[in-house]
């Protein structure tokens, strides 16, 4: 249980960190192309869903006996899993919009304010497909545990491949954002003939 | 889908899980402070300041402190080892964001109606 507690500390520390730069690079955009967003305003809008994200991953023990859902007939609690997971696709989900937004900004400074765009669509649709995909990763994961008899042992296995998995998108991720970071700064750098 | 299940369940051990582990995290680390030491130099060429040897010197410290992630034999110490080497660039990343968002907004709009006055 202080393992499962650690690391949903450090998942949080993360995503909070990660939060604090959407919020910034969220704001810088919406300014630059007129949009009238305020950073306080993304603040606390992140914010909130920091600490929505916080009580969801708390659930159990916030409000006892309302996360039933995953413990099985078998008797494998697949609570701690659910919510491992949950915080997985959050983080990739943050580190997908900091580069995209990054990335918007660069084309923003190469090709002039017509390049703009409505933003929710693309961010929406991008969170539609990473919750879907833990999603039915993890309701996949169960059914097949339960219908194989796997032990919760056996299950500690699929879940921490996910993980895995996550953990090589944030690389990838991360990569990307430091070439358009690189990319950006050559832009400057020429512009100004430094 | 089962067929996938059962595989990982029957061949991603410990050992594999925290052996990737240690190889993300390194790649991670790397792939981080790059992007916080170059995110820290866009701002610097921004404002027309010279490089801050103090950040650069912090930057380069954690990034040698990385192969300490390859130490910690259990899942739970690996998290705890990356969270501290992690965490001085992610300050360093987080208060230059902050402090730098306004210069860094005006640069862009500045250069984004010079090129575009029409718009």
């Amino acid at each position: 249980m202080a393992v499962f507690l650690i690391e949903r500390f450090l998942c949080l520390f993360w995503l909070a960190v990660q939060q604090v730069c959407f919020a910034c690079i969220k704001y810088a955009y919406g300014d630059i192309v007129g949009s009238g967003v305020t950073m306080r305003a993304e603040i606390t809008r992140n914010a909130a869903l920091f600490s929505l994200i916080a009580a969801l991953s708390f659930m159990r023990d916030l409000f006892p006996g309302t996360s039933c859902a995953f413990l099985a007939a078998s008797g494998t609690d697949y609570y701690p899993w659910g919510v491992r997971i949950f915080l997985c696709a959050a983080m990739v989900l943050f580190d997908s919009l900091l580069v995209l937004y990054f990335w918007r900004i660069v084309r923003v400074y190469k090709r002039g304010v017509a390049a703009v765009r409505r933003t929710w669509p693309a961010d929406a649709l991008l969170a539609a497909l990473i919750f879907s995909a833990a999603a039915v990763y993890l309701y996949g994961s169960i059914g097949a545990a339960e219908r194989l008899g796997l032990s919760s042992g056996e299950y500690v296995r699929i879940g921490r491949f996910f993980v895995q998995a996550c953990n090589f998108s944030y690389i990838a991720l991360e990569s990307i954002g430091a070439l358009l970071i690189a990319s950006f700064l050559l832009g400057v750098k020429k512009r100004r003939g430094v | 889908m089962d067929a996938l299940f059962l595989w990982i369940s029957s061949y991603f051990d410990e050992s594999t899980y925290l052996n990737g582990l240690r190889a993300g995290g390194m790649l991670c680390a790397a792939a981080d402070i790059a992007a916080t030491a170059l995110f820290v130099r866009v701002t610097e060429v921004i404002g027309d300041r010279p490089p801050s040897r103090k950040t650069y010197a912090v930057l380069l410290l954690f990034a040698l402190l990385t192969p300490l992630q390859l130490v910690p034999r259990s899942t739970t110490r690996f998290f705890m080892v990356m969270f501290l080497v992690f965490l001085p660039p992610y300050m360093i990343l987080i208060l230059t964001a902050v402090r730098e968002a306004h210069n860094f907004v005006s640069f862009v709009k500045s250069k984004v109606g010079a090129d575009f006055p029409d718009e």
